[in-house]
């Protein structure tokens, strides 16, 4: 699969993979661009040209995931784009799947509940990883924050304390399409879930590379700071 | 259906005459090889499912049983290619070098089938896994588990995790709407919010 470069203008990006929308927004990138290439997109608005591009090649190919790149890419940036996939996500991507499941319970004209229980477990999923993304956005990030700036940190605290927790809310998004896909009566209106499946599925590939960046990158150039800190 | 058929047989005129009656019949990929020696060397272990045509004196060998021994997840249907009409096992499947090729295709036909069968069945939860999987949803240790049906808390455990591989479900509550869902536990006398 051939790399973005500086050289390319946003609609051949686009074209390629429109499911890269979202995160060109999250960098403050708008459409009507006319013809401007990458680079002069992000020359104008200021945007860090070289962590754009490793983020939208690494979020467009599954393969590619340059870490010594990355790594390379101060920890705060990392911190203002993840924090920005979680706006996205807070702001659109559960209120739409919320909406969905909704619109998905009101299509079922038939006395068959079993809809209704996966709405239950969805609503399970979604405290545990609004919390999650809260400890985040309260405990480690200002944590990270404090540990690169040289401020006063909790010294109770190190960066592996909240490794582990990513894979199980992966597991639960997964769980929650095989439920639907395979042990659900399709009682609905088929259209509606077609769109609720295609929702989690856009959802699920933004976790997974949120979530890389996250455990390969950050977690890695914590441990390293936290490390030359205790040697 | 995308068959996977393997001929694994000394004789030229055997492996070829029997690829031309699969082929007019079957859409299916064949594979042979002269030796099973040729067979392992080639690496072709199959994780699905497949036919193998075996020479009679192969079937008999003990590399061959070993290694039936070592892939017990294999389906293989052994369909031994008897030179003589002498005796042979009652329950073994077996094709005659002077059977007619309507009589082989019946054969395939219904090894391609059996299969399918296989396949699909195995998915399915056995009645144990469904016990199992009653009380993980109703939210029971594996030690309250194992106490219960009368087995080791390492049953229990690898139960659990043919389960999983079985419905593709992971997390105990997704396991638990799964339960739920399908009437493996009576919730008219439970609240569902706790259990999920």
């Amino acid at each position: 699969m051939n790399r973005f470069t500086k050289e390319n203008n946003l609609i051949h990006l686009i074209e390629s993979n429109y499911n890269l929308l979202p995160v060109i927004n999250r960098f403050g990138i708008n459409l009507g661009n006319k013809d401007k290439s990458i680079y002069q997109i992000c020359t104008s608005l200021d945007v860090n040209m070289d962590f754009f591009l490793a983020i939208i090649n690494t979020y467009n190919n599954i393969e590619y995931f340059p870490e010594k790149e990355l790594k390379a890419f101060s920890p705060l940036m990392i911190i203002d784009y993840l924090k920005k996939t979680h706006s996205y996500y807070i702001e659109y991507m559960l209120p739409q799947l919320d909406s969905l499941l909704i619109q998905l319970i009101e299509s079922n004209k038939t006395e068959i509940q079993q809809l209704n229980i996966i709405a239950k477990f969805y609503q399970k999923y979604k405290t545990e990883f609004l919390l999650h993304m809260k400890e985040e956005e309260e405990l480690v990030f200002p944590y990270i924050t404090r540990l690169i700036e040289n401020k006063p940190f909790d010294l109770n605290y190190t960066i592996r304390s909240f490794e582990k927790e990513h894979s199980n809310v992966d597991i639960q998004l997964n769980d929650l399409k095989n439920l639907i896909i395979k042990y659900t009566e399709p009682v609905y209106d088929n259209n509606i879930c077609n769109e609720f499946l295609g929702a989690l599925f856009r959802f699920e590939k933004d976790m997974k590379n949120h979530a890389r960046i996250e455990d390969k990158i950050l977690v890695p150039q914590v441990i390293e700071i936290e490390n030359s800190l205790n040697g | 259906m995308d068959n996977s058929v393997y001929i694994i047989h000394r004789s030229a005129i055997i492996q070829n005459g029997l690829s031309e009656i699969l082929n007019r019949n079957f859409k299916c990929r064949i594979k042979i090889f002269s030796s099973f020696l040729d067979f392992q060397h080639a690496k072709e272990i199959v994780s699905g499912t497949a036919v193998y045509f075996i020479d009679e004196e192969i079937a008999s060998s003990k590399i061959f049983l070993q290694f039936i021994r070592k892939h017990p997840m294999l389906k293989w249907y052994n369909i031994i290619i008897r030179s003589l009409s002498s005796n042979h096992l009652e329950n073994e499947n077996f094709i005659h070098l002077y059977n007619s090729s309507d009589e082989i295709y019946e054969q395939v036909k219904t090894a391609f089938e059996q299969t399918v069968v296989a396949e699909i069945k195995s998915q399915e939860l056995s009645t144990r896994e469904k016990e199992v999987l009653k009380l993980v949803a109703l939210g029971y240790s594996n030690k309250k588990i194992s106490d219960i049906l009368f087995i080791s808390a390492y049953t229990v455990m690898s139960h659990r995790k043919n389960i999983t591989e079985k419905l593709g479900i992971k997390s105990i509550s997704g396991l638990t709407v799964y339960a739920i869902i399908n009437d493996y536990i009576d919730t008219s006398n439970i609240n569902i919010n706790d259990l999920i």
